[in-house]
């Protein structure tokens, strides 16, 4: 009798797992859409590397700040294996301003210094990430490098400008990136630096073909 | 024939129905994202290294789903709610050895 009891839990117990286990799987819609290229300015290394990465970063996130330093290394060690694509996904509802330097280092790039003022602006993070208005940094880095202001704050605001980033916003949404820094490396996802590190030595091979000797 | 429950047996049930819902949601929200995230999440807490993590990440949100449904439903219920709470105290270890270290 007693057996026949655990014998009916058990059944009814597999098959609530399989039900839940089936619904889940069913409800997964991971990584969806295609990797659309970034803008030229945003694309580092040649077009036909065997190792496409495509980063989703975000300005004002620690963890991106360390990543954009190892992805330096690595463009310098795999220098023709290796292409990059930075995508902006700044995380609007933690970081207030991370949008507004999307643009303005997009704005930097249309005059040819997206690569300098980014680093700035990874470099000065603690400074701007958490003003209360719009942080003087930006102008200040503009001047550093000798932009024009003028060109750079119109730009930054316009329509156009901001369309591109949350298009990318979105475009990361639909792959189910919810964190920063997000990899796609050759189509792998990798979150954060281990993972992409992880991920890159599995591609080593690839990458020690096209590197030079 | 059919007793009336008790108290005891209400609040039971309550208890189950609370502990099971939140790990069937904890566990079905992670399932539902790339297990990418949730490794970089186990990451930070600085025990295990990246590869280690993305396994734990693979395995963790099916095991608090599973356990939290046969709690809710009262399937093997005593193992269940023991199991349910090692699990527990495991990740409030987690959790204060982060703590200790002073990791963000």
């Amino acid at each position: 009798m007693i057996d026949q009891k655990k014998a009916r839990l058990a059944a009814i117990g597999a098959a609530l797992v399989f039900v839940a286990t089936i619904a889940v799987l069913l409800a997964r819609q991971l990584n969806l859409g295609p990797e659309r290229p970034a803008p030229d300015f945003r694309t580092f290394g040649p077009a036909d590397a065997p190792v496409q990465i495509h980063e989703y970063t975000d300005f004002a996130c620690p963890a991106c700040r360390g990543a954009a330093g190892l992805i330096e290394e690595m463009l310098k060690v795999y220098g023709p294996g290796l292409r990059i694509h930075f995508k902006h996904y700044p995380l609007l509802n933690i970081h207030p301003w991370s949008l507004h330097a999307a643009a303005y280092a997009d704005c930097a790039g249309a005059q040819g210094k997206f690569k300098e003022y980014a680093a700035l602006l990874f470099e000065g993070q603690q400074h701007w990430a958490e003003a209360k208005e719009e942080p003087k940094q930006f102008a200040e880095y503009a001047a550093r490098l000798g932009l024009d202001l003028d060109a750079l704050r119109t730009c930054a605001n316009a329509p156009e400008t901001l369309k591109t980033i949350k298009l990318e916003i979105a475009e990361a949404d639909m792959k189910g990136v919810n964190a920063t820094p997000t990899f796609f490396i050759n189509g792998k996802r990798a979150v954060g630096s281990g993972q992409l590190l992880d991920q890159a030595r599995k591609f080593d091979s690839l990458l020690r073909k096209a590197s030079p000797k | 024939m059919n007793a009336k429950p008790d108290n005891k047996e209400i609040l039971g049930l309550l208890a189950r129905l609370a502990v099971g819902g939140l790990f069937i949601y904890s566990g079905a929200i992670k399932a539902l994202a790339p297990a990418e995230e949730f490794a970089y999440a186990i990451e930070s807490y600085r025990v295990l290294n990246a590869q280690l993590s993305l396994y734990a990440a693979y395995v963790t949100p099916w095991v608090e789903l599973w356990a939290g449904l046969l709690l809710a439903a009262g399937v093997f219920t005593r193992a269940n709610a023991l199991f349910i709470g090692a699990m527990l105290v495991f990740f409030e270890l987690l959790l204060g050895q982060a703590w200790l270290r002073g990791l963000p």
